[in-house]
């Protein structure tokens, strides 16, 4: 990212940058840089929260009252806020799943999965007007049909995108799952911090058992050097 | 992140060095026209995922209807908090607030998004390219947002 900023700066465009790594953009030295103490994931901080997100970036743009030359470095230092009312205090998954096993087989457990969550997901969707599943162009009822056809035989060639390579088709249905049960959980009442819904869908969810036991099965030179479930698994296997 | 959560791996990791610091001057924020740049892997339903080595990008229109979809190949960021509110990656209605506001001059309608697990060094070109078409667009800001 401080890459990017050195280019377009070079070629006569101003530009602030939001830091996440702030050793990082301490080396690099883009010409201006708000370093800001969230997680990856999450630059402005906090979902919907619109005044933090507006005080991020009021904060990124005050860079540009510094005067020149630079590099000018600061630093974001508030903290999220802490939830402060009993709704937001509240989180919990109010649909209860029965965490298959390798051996039951998965695809009838995770297919009930998605559609006890269904009606959060369109809830969530209608909300905000958009959803961000989708990019591996396959429905995730499709997915989990996919997904279970490689447990079942992890030299499958069928892909059922034939636009992208099977790798990528891959790649991309874990994360659209993934992206599904994570908008069904921020839909149900209550506020989910990152932990909270990585510790449910890996801890307490078929689909994040599946994942798992896809992790320790397929090889990875099959897809490349991109794994697909790191994030948010802790010390699970 | 906070510094001292950053991963010993992570904040060690090799990173490009820039034998000039380069320095644009302008207008007060409440004149300027802003895009944001993104490292995210972001794109448009139905265009086209990135993949492992991509190092071009990928336009984001704020008059198109739509989805806004993350294909970025790295497992290793949350992605919860974009599924809830794209905002928090891709704050493009809080630009559109401040330019209501008058905070900011005004919000172009193309952003961009790279992604991020590309060295820098291979994304230059395009990102070379892509400033002449913000220098066509007016756009004398750009808001980078990482990932």
């Amino acid at each position: 990212m401080s890459g990017l900023a050195h280019y377009f700066e070079q070629e006569g465009i101003a530009t602030v940058l939001i830091a996440l790594i702030p050793q990082h953009a301490r080396k690099m030295k883009p010409p201006r840089a708000l370093a800001v103490p969230f997680e990856l994931g999450r630059p402005l901080g906090k979902p919907a929260d619109r005044a933090f997100q507006i005080r991020v970036l009021a904060a990124a743009f005050a860079t540009l009252k510094q005067p020149g030359p630079g590099p000018v470095y600061t630093e974001f230092t508030e903290d999220i806020p802490a939830t402060n009312s009993v709704e937001e205090q509240l989180w919990a998954c109010p649909v209860t799943f029965v965490n298959q096993s390798a051996q039951q087989g998965f695809e009838g457990s995770v297919a009930e999965e998605i559609e006890l969550l269904t009606p959060w997901y369109d809830k969530g969707r209608q909300t905000r007007g958009y959803t961000s599943v989708g990019a591996s162009g396959l429905s995730v009822t499709e997915i989990n049909g996919f997904l279970n056809r490689f447990i079942e035989d992890q030299s499958m060639q069928d892909n059922p995108n034939p636009d992208l390579p099977l790798g990528d088709t891959f790649k991309l249905a874990v994360e659209d799952l993934k992206a599904f049960y994570n908008e069904s959980a921020a839909a149900q009442p209550g506020y989910a911090s990152s932990k909270d819904v990585a510790d449910w869908f890996w801890g307490q969810t078929s689909a994040g058992n599946m994942l798992l036991h896809l992790l320790l099965r397929i090889p990875h030179f099959r897809f490349g050097s991109a794994g697909f479930v790191t994030h948010g698994t802790g010390a699970r296997p | 992140m906070k510094e001292d959560q950053v991963p010993t791996e992570l904040a060690n990791a090799p990173c490009p060095q820039f034998d000039v610091q380069p320095w644009v001057e302008g207008l007060p924020i409440q004149q300027r026209r802003v895009a944001l740049v993104s490292t995210a892997g972001l794109m448009h339903r139905g265009d086209r995922p990135f993949s492992l080595g991509s190092v071009d990008y990928r336009i984001i229109d704020i008059e198109s209807d739509q989805d806004i979809l993350m294909s970025h190949v790295s497992p290793n960021f949350d992605r919860s908090g974009f599924s809830q509110d794209h905002n928090v990656a891709l704050p493009i209605d809080r630009l559109k607030e401040m330019a209501e506001s008058g905070e900011i001059g005004s919000i172009a309608r193309y952003h961009y998004s790279f992604m991020g697990a590309t060295e820098p060094e291979k994304m230059e070109p395009a990102a070379r390219l892509l400033a002449k078409n913000l220098t066509g667009d007016k756009v004398d800001l750009v808001l980078l947002v990482p990932i």
